[in-house]
């Protein structure tokens, strides 16, 4: 372990060791996957990394990039005694065009810095996970992050236009161009969502786009979580693109009443559907009656308009507040995350109540539904093993239960460790190979973060290239 | 080119059909003749051809409509070529799901007709008559409509590819999200058929506009005209934006085109303000087509990105350089035509472009130029990665070798 080396690039204090430093960086936001890096380093630059990952491959040390640790699928966790390179010092904003609406910013800025930034310019960056206080865009990047407003404005993968990427052997690549108009192989597009498997992201060229002029808040009250879901289905059909429609159960709404978050939400609601349009002002009137005629045809007890921005935020704190008020309920919050067709959310919805139910479980939903993107959350408390295998087989059926009407078991969460070992329930053999082909362009020694996203059941080791005749290939 | 032997030919209708196989006059690619197709008739036997090739390592040219057959480099060593038009078809459109699912031959015009019955709009730009859903996917194509559609790559959920070997695979799903695994759809989505074929895809669809409407101009200042079209294609309902340049010459007239599409009120809205704003007037939808069929017009064109406010410059100076153009300025991207065909005007565009913040592409030029240069222009730094990709997923080079940037 190249301990001495890491010390003398980054600095004493930015290279951890002790185990009490070591602690903190056993897991990332998904907390039962615990694995504890061999040493952590802050590089406070692009020269840094590229240092460090030098080292690492000099002293056969895998390494893993990390940045805020919010991530909910182990992505960030450290397999086979890695050293973790952590992006939080590297977070300055270098540039800002407005004209040309793009910003570079390094890879540990925290992803609503950006946007409060560009404010002032009449900006912002459109991307919004939930957890925007404090995740970089580096883990978003990583995990191609959603938000509740990736409806109508996409995630992260449609505002990537160029990265820096350290690559696993130290050599530092520029991919894409602030033009966004793709010049050979996408690899921009590849990178974003390879869950830091496939370089470090040390620059990134992001896309700002202006603040609508005219954005509405409306709240519908439902009598269950599946009628609410019903009008998801009946806006999306009718062609509709709202900005946001986010669906809060009634389990939920109970949580967030009794907490701080406190949105005065009716208890006896039996779910909230959260609708949001943005666009010209004009237009977005007319959207808002044919919103309320939908959502009253689906069975909605009552559709109210925010009238200021203080009810507004009112309405959004519902969603907002969920995760903390979960968070009170048990020691421990399972955030499940899979995506189904739109059309199937009623059905699945209960699906997934009913199992929740049936092993026992306090499940509650708060979800991306405009997207068909599920979050079904568990409280649990770990120390109870009997509870916790009942939490993982009810992840497991309702993973199942997605993927059998035609959905997928992560729409942004990613799959890191948690679900690597589910992803032959998407994908077979030949599928995995097509990815390990990626993989193998980029990190042909599988050192950079290894033992995710690939099932370990199977070889999980690199692709034999002699295997493959590349040594007769007719390119050299 | 070396015919293929007949002892591939054999195991090639052994595993596609005899029916599969066609002799005919040669067709040149560049130009390089090639008198054999192979169409599979359906996406298994892709495959088992495919796997057949490998093991002959023989080289094809894929071939969807063959609208666009002429862009990329030189092929370096290609028999055959290999036609995408038997898996044809939509198999799946949920018009209460704004997605659809066809084989990679289906006609974008028939695709585009069938979802359109039912309320959605196809996000593929491509007019062309012959263009098929995987040679649209295939070259990333996009057109002035990509303002409002965003580009291919947005529209693609999920792919079924062979890949060289014969190896049938699928990536991305049929949901609007979706971080199960790599993107890989992006990597094919724009590779030019150098990754894998193509068998199927998942797309998702627009809304159909409750209103459209067509506004042309006919500005006298290219600088001026620019300015204008830029700022009218940021406005909420812009689809589309066009601006066209003939060659430099006193008194010769700009067009200048704006397509919007949205909401009614919206559309009225922003069409009373454009009018004033570009003197402009409402004309029949079919300007916007006729404007871009300048695109392929030309002995030699480049593509030209650029940063929004360095694409004056860039038209300036290609322009001065004898070029006509065309200009999508909502997009960053221009194509220039010269009636000369040197490969000093694609230098001059290359350098131009770069200037600009940009990239060049040769999107057409006689094969005797395209042998002196790369119509990728400049790829440098990443062109290890593009090769170490194009050996991995395609080991003997089976698929279009020596197409693709760096002549991979
Ligand atoms: C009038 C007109 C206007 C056009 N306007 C535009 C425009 O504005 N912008 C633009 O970008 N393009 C434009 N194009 C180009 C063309 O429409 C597109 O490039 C595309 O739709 C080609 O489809 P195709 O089926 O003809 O593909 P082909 O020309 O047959 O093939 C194109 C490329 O894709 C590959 N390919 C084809 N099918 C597959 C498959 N199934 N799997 C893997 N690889 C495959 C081929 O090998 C080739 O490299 C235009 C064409 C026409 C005729
Ligand atoms: C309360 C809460 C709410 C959330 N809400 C959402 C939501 O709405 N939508 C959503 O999509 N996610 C959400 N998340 C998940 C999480 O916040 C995102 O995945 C986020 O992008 C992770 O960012 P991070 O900086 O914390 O990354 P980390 O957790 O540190 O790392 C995530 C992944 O990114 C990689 N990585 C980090 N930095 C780099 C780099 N510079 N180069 C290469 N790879 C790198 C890591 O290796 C790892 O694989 C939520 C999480 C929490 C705790």
């Amino acid at each position: 372990m190249p301990i001495d080396e890491l010390r003398s690039i980054v600095g004493a204090a930015n290279c951890l060791v002790s185990d009490a430093e070591l602690l903190a960086y056993e897991c990332d936001g998904q907390t039962l996957h615990a694995s504890r890096p061999s040493a952590v380093v802050l590089p406070g630059c692009r020269d840094e990394v590229v240092a460090v990952v030098k080292a690492c491959r000099a002293g056969g040390v895998p390494f893993v990039p990390r940045g805020a640790g919010t991530g909910l699928s182990g992505g960030a966790t450290a397999c086979d005694g890695a050293v973790v390179i952590e992006c939080s010092r590297m977070q300055r904003i270098l540039e800002v065009d407005a004209e040309n609406r793009f910003a570079v910013v390094e890879p540990g800025l925290v992803n609503l810095a950006l946007s409060q930034a560009v404010a002032s310019l009449g900006l912002f960056y459109a991307p919004d996970p939930s957890s925007q206080l404090v995740c970089t865009l580096g883990g978003n990047i990583a995990e191609n992050s959603g938000g509740p407003h990736t409806l109508k404005h996409g995630t992260t993968s449609n505002h990537v236009l160029a990265l820096e990427l350290v690559l696993p052997d130290g050599e530092v690549v520029t991919l894409g161009s602030p033009t966004g108009v793709v010049h050979g192989f996408d690899l921009v597009g590849a990178v974003v969502g390879s869950e830091g498997t496939l370089g470090v992201v040390t620059r990134a060229t992001l896309r700002l786009v202006p603040i609508p002029d005219c954005v509405e808040t409306l709240l519908g009250i439902f009598p269950d979580v599946v009628t609410a879901c019903r009008a998801v289905g009946l806006i999306i059909e009718s062609g509709l693109v709202p900005a946001a429609l986010e669906v809060v159960d009634d389990r939920t709404i109970a949580a967030v009443e009794a907490s701080a978050y406190a949105a005065g939400l009716p208890r006896d609601a039996g779910a909230v559907l959260i609708i949001e349009l943005d666009g010209p002002a004009r237009a977005v009137a007319v959207q808002i009656e044919r919103v309320e005629a939908l959502a009253a045809q689906a069975g909605a007890s009552r559709v109210d308009v925010a009238r200021d921005e203080a009810e507004r935020q009112r309405f959004w704190r519902a969603r907002k507040g969920a995760f903390g008020a979960m968070g009170r309920l048990a020691p421990d919050l399972y955030v499940h995350d899979a995506v189904v067709p739109r059309s199937r959310l009623p059905e699945i919805i209960a699906r997934v109540c009913e199992i929740g139910d049936r092993h026992g479980l306090t499940l509650c939903n708060v979800f991306h539904a405009g997207d068909g993107n599920l979050h079904p959350n568990i409280c649990f408390d770990r120390r109870n093993a009997e509870e916790l295998a009942r939490v993982v087989a009810a992840g497991e059926e309702i993973l199942r239960a997605c993927v059998a009407v035609g959905g997928v078991i992560t729409g942004e969460h990613g799959i890191g460790s948690e679900k690597k070992e589910y992803m032959d329930l998407v994908f077979d053999e030949a599928d995995l190979e097509a990815m390990k082909l990626l993989r193998g362009a980029f990190d042909p020694d599988g050192v950079c973060n290894p033992g995710k996203l690939f099932p370990t059941t199977r070889s999980c080791v690199e692709s034999n290239p002699k295997a493959r005749g590349y040594d007769e290939v007719p390119f050299a | 080119m070396t015919a293929p032997s007949d002892a591939l030919l054999q195991a090639l209708e052994r595993v596609a059909g005899a029916d599969a196989l066609a002799h005919h006059t040669p067709e040149l690619v560049d130009d390089c003749a090639i008198s054999l197709t192979l169409r599979p008739p359906d996406a298994a036997a892709l495959g088992r051809c495919l796997e057949v090739l490998s093991d002959a390592r023989t080289g094809v040219v894929v071939r969807g409509g063959a609208s666009r057959l002429g862009l990329g480099n030189v092929p370096r060593a290609a028999a055959l070529l290999l036609d995408t038009r038997g898996l044809a078809g939509v198999e799946s459109f949920e018009p209460a799901e704004g997605v659809c699912r066809a084989g990679a031959g289906t006609p974008l015009s028939v695709l585009r007709e069938k979802v359109r019955a039912g309320g959605w709009e196809l996000p593929l730009d491509p007019p062309g008559a012959g263009s098929t859903l995987g040679g649209a996917i295939a070259s990333g194509a996009f057109g002035p409509r990509a303002q409002g559609y965003g580009m291919p790559r947005d529209a693609v959920l999920g792919l079924d590819v062979a890949l060289a070997t014969g190896a049938r695979t699928r990536c991305g799903g049929r949901v609007v999200k979706n971080v199960t695994g790599y993107d890989l759809c992006k990597l094919y989505t724009g590779s030019f058929g150098a990754l894998g074929v193509l068998e199927a895809a998942w797309l998702r669809l627009c809304p159909l506009p409750q209103m459209t409407v067509m506004l042309e101009a006919r500005p006298d200042d290219l600088d001026a005209a620019l300015r204008a079209a830029l700022a009218a294609s940021r406005r909420a309902t812009a689809r589309a934006v066009a601006l066209h340049a003939p060659a430099a010459r006193p008194g010769a007239p700009l067009r200048s085109v704006v397509e919007l599409a949205g909401d009614s009120v919206a559309v009225e809205d922003e069409r009373a303000a454009l009018c004033v704003a570009l003197e402009a007037e409402e004309v029949d939808p079919s300007a916007l087509d006729e404007l871009r069929a300048q695109q392929a017009a030309g002995e030699l064109v480049v593509r030209v990105s650029a940063l929004a406010t360095r694409l004056g410059a860039a038209a300036a100076a290609l322009r001065k350089a004898g070029a006509e153009l065309l200009i999508y300025p909502g997009l960053g991207v221009l194509y220039a035509s010269f009636a000369a065909t040197t490969a000093n005007a694609f230098s001059l565009a290359v350098d131009i472009a770069v200037a600009a913040g940009g990239a060049a592409r040769l999107e057409r030029a006689p094969a005797a130029l395209k042998r002196e240069v790369d119509v990728f222009g400049e790829l440098a730094a990443a062109l290890p990665l593009q090769r170490a990709l194009k050996v991995r997923f395609d080991p003997v080079g089976v698929l279009n070798p020596g197409r693709s940037a760096g002549r991979l």
